[in-house]
């Protein structure tokens, strides 16, 4: 029996139609990332989940417990589900220790005093978030949520005000902590670089619709579409068939069907575009271990 | 509930069921024409004041630096602190055969030349300059922001372009700004037709002073001009509206910090002047002058007098304000709870009283009572009783509170509420512990904010006043107008500017945190 399930859930705003019959299950200890542009619907549907919003239709159930169905809502506060905001949403009139305390039902002084210690966040008990860095506002945010020991955990974007640098160390913390607590946890993101590094699964959103669910690898392997292979790293459609760029080799010739419009170097390699001779509005991308000059004529495989 | 405070205005309504009536008949042969052209060029004189006071003196503060800008960009809001009957019978008094202008003429002039020049201020197109000199912080404000925010970039773009910085001026920044400039008239035109106190000292025949004389003679005659009022408000906001929203080109804001143009010289020198100019006519001066007249107020109305009404005026606007608060509270909680085209709606509507004058309210607030006087024994709770009072000012003031809360509401986003909630507290559990402790100090400035718009109030006040009960501003007005003594409306005038100061002060601290 799954421990996440979501049935056929639809959501509509007004007359825009945000979700479209989204169904599908996680298991214990999974965490799924759930990845799409922006207005593809991800944070509706978690906030679906969270209880913050409600279905037009469908079911969700955690844990075999009905959360919503045709006849049931369970409110927000009553579902045992934590949510890391985009923003972190720390209380600003409380500090650090408060903030994380505020969801006991009793105050469990060595409680706090572990997760304080777990989190690094000791000697910044007695701070307001405004006065921590946003590595540590985002400790306070997770152990916030963990404390109550929730039934499902759900991030959203929470990696999105990060700087680069400060990104990949929180989110391998952030991994390492929900791997450590086995807490089942779902992710939504618009970065591929998060889904596929923190995921077991991910769920690819397109205009509100669940177009492929699966591992990391095999969704950067086998993307069901061009909109799932763009995403998730960019994908040349060469006679029908999806190829990644690394995966497309290209040949000099005399007469080549493709023109270099653009070689540059990315992260140890060269990203080339081509521009096919007979198509202006053609263009495949390739990376190779060499840089080309802009100008040559090549063919592709 | 936001749906109930609007129902007594639906009442003036009724004041076109009666159109055979004489009165009203009179009303629409020899009174209403001269009613709708005098409100229409009052509308349209003090517009044209408060714009040309206040968009220039907005640009400046916003793109220059000079001597007194940080100074002055707070102090060209204070003029809103002097409601518009206080400023009128000061300049009048000022103006007066012996008022500080003559005596300060004669340092330099002989009396023969003086009288010679036959000052006479007590006309229309006066009212419109010190109506102006009141409310042009308005559209100060609303510029001030546009200009703040959104035309250093378009600035930058179009020098770089070669444009000459008056051809930028014209063809760029003045048309993005209409929309805001036309959102603070917007402003600026419900003061105007709101005003009784100075209309009527100058003997000027807007809609308001009309309901009033109405209302001496017949009941039915004021309400058919105010269902009138009511209509030509709509008509009025209706078109600016739609006009506005023409011309809104975005609602983009360029956040981006730019650095202001530093003058130096004279040129520095003439810009602290012009910006100087608005602040010192519509503040500096009629202050100076009511500190002046204060000392000649007999000392037994200072000791006694003005502390009883101080009293009773605060005594009765402490339970609307509270009303507003809490219904504020729970307008804004269920918007945050379901979102949503009704929410908002409800909460817009219990909001509309503001747009409509003070005596049009006091009018369809004495309708409803009417009516319900009709089925039942409305004496028991009494026509001209404080409760009647008080409800007119939910009504009137409601705006008041929503805007200045809601405002404060920046410091609240969902996420938190949301985040109380997912850790397991209800509601109304996480409404005491979250929004509540967040939010204090916006709705303890809201509440202040109220109140003194409550004590400021004229028209609805005059309308509903129980017998023998006067407010700061009845008394003020009262003084200046029957009394024909400003020296005797003096200390209440001050009193009232002192508070709208201090509230103003504690307002511009809420924003800046805010931010």
């Amino acid at each position: 029996m799954s421990y996440l399930k979501l049935e056929n859930i639809t959501k509509s705003f007004g007359k825009s139609q945000v979700l479209k019959e989204v169904s599908f299950a996680i298991e214990q200890n999974e965490i799924v990332a759930l990845l799409g542009e922006s207005g593809s619907g991800k944070t509706t549907l978690l906030r679906i989940i969270a209880g913050l919003e409600f279905a037009n239709t469908g079911n969700v159930m955690v844990n075999e417990k009905v959360m919503q169905d045709a006849s049931t809502f369970l409110k927000t506060e009553h579902r045992n589900i934590g949510v890391i905001f985009q923003d972190y949403a720390l209380f600003p009139h409380l500090n650090v220790k408060q903030n994380i305390a505020y969801g006991l039902r009793d105050k469990n002084e060595a409680l706090l005093n572990d997760f304080l210690s777990i989190f690094e966040l000791t000697e910044h008990a007695k701070k307001r978030p405004h006065q921590l860095s946003g590595g540590q506002q985002q400790r306070v945010a997770i152990a916030r949520s963990i404390i109550v020991n929730p039934d499902l955990l759900l991030l959203d974007e929470p990696f999105s005000s990060l700087d680069q640098s400060l990104k990949r160390k929180v989110r391998s913390e952030i991994s390492t902590i929900l791997r450590r607590q086995n807490i089942p946890s779902i992710l939504v993101t618009h970065d591929p670089d998060d889904a596929m590094e923190m995921a077991d699964k991910i769920a690819i959103l397109q205009k509100g619709e669940i177009v492929q669910f699966d591992t990391p690898e095999n969704i950067y392997k086998n993307p069901i579409n061009e909109y799932v292979g763009d995403l998730t790293g960019g994908i040349n459609v060469l006679e029908g068939r999806l190829v990644r760029p690394s995966d497309t080799k290209m040949v000099p010739t005399e007469k080549g069907s493709y023109k270099v419009v653009k070689c540059s170097f990315y992260k140890g390699d060269f990203f080339i575009t081509l521009q096919a001779t007979d198509n202006p509005k053609a263009f495949v991308n390739v990376i190779e271990k060499y840089r080309v000059e802009v100008g040559s004529l090549m063919d592709v495989e | 509930m936001g749906g109930i405070i609007f129902i007594p205005l639906l009442f003036v309504l009724e004041g076109f069921a009666d159109g055979t009536n004489e009165n009203i008949q009179h009303i629409q042969e020899y009174v209403l024409p001269d009613l709708i052209y005098t409100t229409l060029r009052m509308i349209l004189g003090v517009s044209a004041v408060s714009i040309l006071l206040a968009v220039p003196t907005a640009y400046f503060v916003a793109n220059f630096n000079f001597p007194l800008r940080r100074f002055l960009e707070k102090a060209n809001v204070l003029p809103l602190t002097i409601p518009t009957y206080i400023m009128g019978f000061v300049y009048a008094s000022i103006f007066s055969f012996t008022g500080s202008f003559t005596k300060l003429s004669m340092l330099f002039f002989t009396p023969k030349e003086i009288f010679a020049w036959d000052v006479n201020v007590l006309t229309e197109g006066w009212l419109m300059v010190f109506l102006g000199f009141a409310l042009y912080p308005y559209v100060y404000s609303s510029s001030l922001l546009h200009f703040s925010s959104k035309n250093k970039a378009i600035t930058e773009a179009a020098s770089t372009l070669g444009v000459s910085s008056m051809k930028r001026f014209f063809t760029l920044i003045l048309p993005l700004a209409i929309p805001s400039i036309l959102g603070g008239t917007v402003l600026v035109i419900m003061e105007v037709i709101n005003d009784y106190g100075a209309v009527s000292y100058f003997n000027v025949k807007t809609f308001s002073a009309g309901i009033f004389q109405a209302k001496q003679m017949d009941f039915s005659g004021s309400l058919y001009l105010s269902a009138l009022a009511f209509v030509f408000i709509s008509v009025i906001f209706g078109s600016l509206f739609v006009y506005r929203n023409m011309k809104r080109v975005s609602d983009k804001k360029n956040s981006s910090d730019f650095q202001l143009k530093q003058l130096k010289g004279p040129k520095a020198m003439l810009f602290s002047f012009l910006a100087f100019l608005p602040f010192f006519l519509g503040f500096v001066v009629p202050v100076a002058q009511l500190i002046y007249l204060s000392f000649f107020t007999p000392k037994s109305l200072v000791d006694e007098e003005l502390f009883s009404t101080t009293l009773e005026s605060f005594r009765v606007a402490i339970i609307p304000a509270l009303v507003i608060v809490i219904i504020t509270l729970l307008l804004l909680y269920n918007k945050y709870l379901n979102k949503g085209w009704k929410s908002s709606l409800i909460a817009n509507l219990s909001t509309l009283g503001y747009a409509i004058p003070g005596a049009v309210i006091g009018v369809a607030v004495l309708g409803f009572a009417f009516f319900m006087q009709e089925d039942g024994d409305f004496y028991a709770w009494g026509i001209e009783s404080l409760f009647l009072l008080s409800m007119a000012y939910v009504i009137r003031f409601m705006a008041v509170g929503y805007n200045t809360l809601e405002a404060n509401y920046a410091r609240l986003p969902d996420a938190l509420p949301d985040a109380s909630r997912v850790l397991g507290k209800s509601s109304f559990a996480t409404f005491l512990r979250v929004n509540f402790p967040i939010l204090k100090f916006g709705i303890f400035t809201t509440f202040a904010v109220v109140i003194i718009d409550v004590l400021k109030d004229l028209p609805l006040t005059l309308i509903l006043q129980p017998f023998n009960f006067e407010t700061l501003a009845t008394k003020a007005y009262k003084k200046a107008k029957v009394a024909e003594s400003v020296t005797d409306a003096a200390p209440y005038a001050l009193l009232l500017i002192a508070l709208g100061v201090v509230v103003s002060l504690v307002l511009m601290r809420s924003n800046k945190s805010t931010k």
